[in-house]
């Protein structure tokens, strides 16, 4: 060995030593002035905190069919300051998540980074898939995303909860999803863990916050009679080239809202399209002047002074009446007509003559005894409270405007629990969206022996003769009342649009539900509520009795079909 | 003090620290297991949901009153009584 080599050897040692003392002097030094900055540096490397998944409550509807259910799923991320996965995988990992590897490897850059998302909220299969790959530094986060079985059916009623930004958690948007928000919201926890040089979770070090489950909800509607709704609703709007509509069926013993559907609606499931039509609640948002659907209500009127009875006479020749310069017109001379006669032809001049010999303010205080102006307080979000004012009394135009329902509005919803106090003899009750225990106790507002003869008289709108023939249902007998409104743009009434309206008891012996139909803009020549909006109605109540098992209260039409029992199941 | 007991003291002490240091090791062992045991919980835990999930929209679909209706009358000839029929014994 000549002496390079031992200059070699010596100057090798005398490297290493002077390193090594470099990095002992620095450690003991680093360990007394500031004892913690090998431990941070060493956790920053391996330990982070992680989310601990918690579940959005589920919706139900009152039979317990899911209407919101949160179906895992997985953030799949890299930490790239832990572990990149190894350049030779990256094919196989791109075409795994479905992404070009130039995309893969671009996230990859900055390797000062502890989370890069490769992709959002994969299915429980894909998640496998990439699992089952074992591809070094690739992890996984669990959150949960919405999903809405009855999808459009109701939308409406529902809602709709997204992502906010960045956040895993879910926020309800529209529906009950909103209303509810407080309730059903899941809220993650937190935890550190400690991870090994491949990234794997090794240990759990410390609990920081403890996840909260979202908690259930239980709707009073019936997803039967939603679909039913929905089915009949949205042939009627296609059918008759309508803008939109809305049906809503309440129980007459606890004010539950059993269904309420509107179109156009929106699949939940893809999210709240953004300003589109269709998302808006219009059974509870939207204003509506009721037409002929409130004449009840001045019927009711009249009753209450004592003067007036279903068979009071009411002149209605030759078909119009003139009221300070205004002529309201009859579709034709009725002649003289009884109040319940009124009321079957929904004649304008004869209710106009009963509200002109009523108190001033007696068609309005019945009105607003029903509820107009007053919030429903369903529960569901954004609703519309209503408008009516005393303030217009002392002119006649608008007392005869207020008896046959114009120039005041109220929402769908609101006409809905209308006509329910009549259903429950005078008794308006608490109209809930969520399942309510036994029967609602509520506010006595009309005399149940007036509700009780008006909707006997309502009776005669459904039969031959009636305005809304249409609206019967074979086997029931349904009090119901037609109404044709005309659309206020810009301040004037557009002769050419119309709002078609049926509101209706069934069945009339024992009233149990109450059903409400408004169809808006019409355009394929029928317009008139006893046209578009009675036939929705007998359809939805005949199929919604039937499938409630009440029984009919009325003679049912024989017909040629018969069913014979054979004989060996007959004597069962 | 006696060597002896100074011998005892210090061998007993170094007893100790091999003792504590084989259970620190055990102790480590069982943390891993029991975490790994955790993930595996967890991890059945999630695709138990998924299969609940799965199953809650199965049924839903499946009871969903169209479908119902559709069974009703194409595979069992049902139909709705438009008109009410007579029952005849």
């Amino acid at each position: 060995m000549n002496w390079r080599h031992y200059a070699v050897v010596v100057m090798f040692l005398a490297t290493t030593g002077w390193l090594g003392w470099h990095v002992i002097s620095l450690s003991f030094a680093l360990s007394y002035s500031d004892p913690e900055f090998l431990r941070r540096q060493g956790d920053n490397r391996s330990v982070r905190t992680e989310e601990i998944s918690a579940q959005r409550g589920v919706i139900r509807d009152r039979w317990g069919e899911p209407l919101a259910v949160s179906t895992p799923a997985y953030n799949v991320f890299v930490d790239p300051s832990m572990k990149i996965p190894p350049r030779q995988r990256w094919p196989e990992l791109a075409s795994l998540l479905g992404m070009e590897v130039s995309d893969l490897a671009s996230r990859f850059e900055d390797q000062k980074r502890k989370y890069v998302l490769l992709k959002r909220r994969v299915s429980w299969d894909e998640m496998q898939s990439i699992k089952t790959a074992k591809i070094e530094g690739v992890n996984f986060s669990t959150l949960y995303r919405r999903y809405y079985p009855a999808g459009e059916v109701a939308a409406h009623v529902v809602g709709a909860a997204g992502f906010v930004e960045e956040s895993s958690e879910e926020v309800g948007r529209e529906g009950v999803e909103s209303s509810f928000d407080d309730h059903l919201r899941a809220s993650h926890g937190k935890k550190l863990v400690l991870r090994n040089a491949r990234g794997e979770n090794v240990r759990e070090l410390q609990y920081i916050s403890a996840p909260k489950e979202g908690r259930d909800l239980t709707l009073a509607v019936d997803l039967r009679l939603q679909y039913i709704a929905y089915r009949e609703l949205k042939a009627a709007v296609v059918g008759h080239k309508a803008e939109a509509g809305t049906a809503i069926i309440l129980d007459v013993r606890s004010g539950d809202i059993l269904a309420l559907v509107n179109q156009p609606s929106y699949n939940p499931n893809g999210g709240i399209p953004a300003g589109a039509a269709g998302v808006r609640n219009i059974a509870i948002t939207d204003r509506i002047e009721p037409g002929s659907t409130a004449k009840v209500f001045t019927a009711i009127a009249g009753m209450e002074t004592g003067r007036y009875t279903p068979e009071s006479m009411f002149h209605t020749a030759p078909g119009y009446i003139t009221v300070r310069g205004k002529t309201v017109k009859d579709p034709r001379n009725y002649g003289d007509l009884t109040l319940r006669g009124v009321l079957a032809k929904s004649s304008q001049v004869g209710i106009i003559k009963l509200a002109l010999d009523l108190e001033r303010d007696a068609v309005y205080r019945t009105l607003v005894r029903a509820g107009v102006g007053e919030p429903v307080g369903s529960g569901l979000p954004r609703e519309y409270a209503g408008l009516i004012s005393p303030e217009g009394l002392r002119s006649d135009l608008v007392r005869i405007n207020f008896a046959y329902g114009y120039a005041f509005n109220l929402s769908a919803l609101q006409l809905a629990r209308a006509y329910l106090t009549l259903a429950r003899s005078g008794n308006k009750p608490p109209v809930s969206i969520v399942r309510s225990e036994g029967s609602a106790a509520g506010e006595q507002v009309f005399d149940a022996v007036h509700t009780r003869t008006v909707l006997e008289m309502l009776e005669s709108v459904t039969e031959a003769g009636g305005t809304a023939h249409a609206a019967a249902v074979p086997g029931y007998r349904i009090a119901g009342k037609t109404g044709t409104a005309r659309v206020l743009t810009n301040g004037k009434y557009d002769d050419k649009k119309h709002v078609a309206l049926f509101a209706g008891v069934a069945p009339l012996t024992d009233p149990q539900l109450v059903t409400v139909v408004v169809i808006w803009g019409p355009s394929r020549g029928l317009s008139g509520g006893g046209v578009v909006a009675a036939p929705v109605f007998s359809r939805i109540a005949e199929r919604s009795l039937r499938l409630l098992g009440i029984p009919g209260d009325a003679p049912a039409p024989m017909t040629a079909e018969s069913v014979v029992i054979p004989a060996d199941r007959s004597s069962t | 003090m006696s060597d002896l007991a100074r011998i005892g003291i210090w061998m007993l002490l170094a007893a100790g620290v091999m003792a504590s240091a084989i259970l620190v090791v055990d102790a480590t062992h069982e943390v891993r297991s029991l975490h790994s045991e955790l993930q595996a919980a967890i991890t059945a835990h999630d695709e138990q949901m998924k299969e609940r999930s799965r199953l809650l929209l199965e049924r839903s679909a499946r009871a969903a009153l169209p479908e119902v209706e559709q069974v009703a009358t194409e595979q069992l000839g049902m139909k709705f009584p438009h008109a009410a029929l007579r029952l005849e014994p």
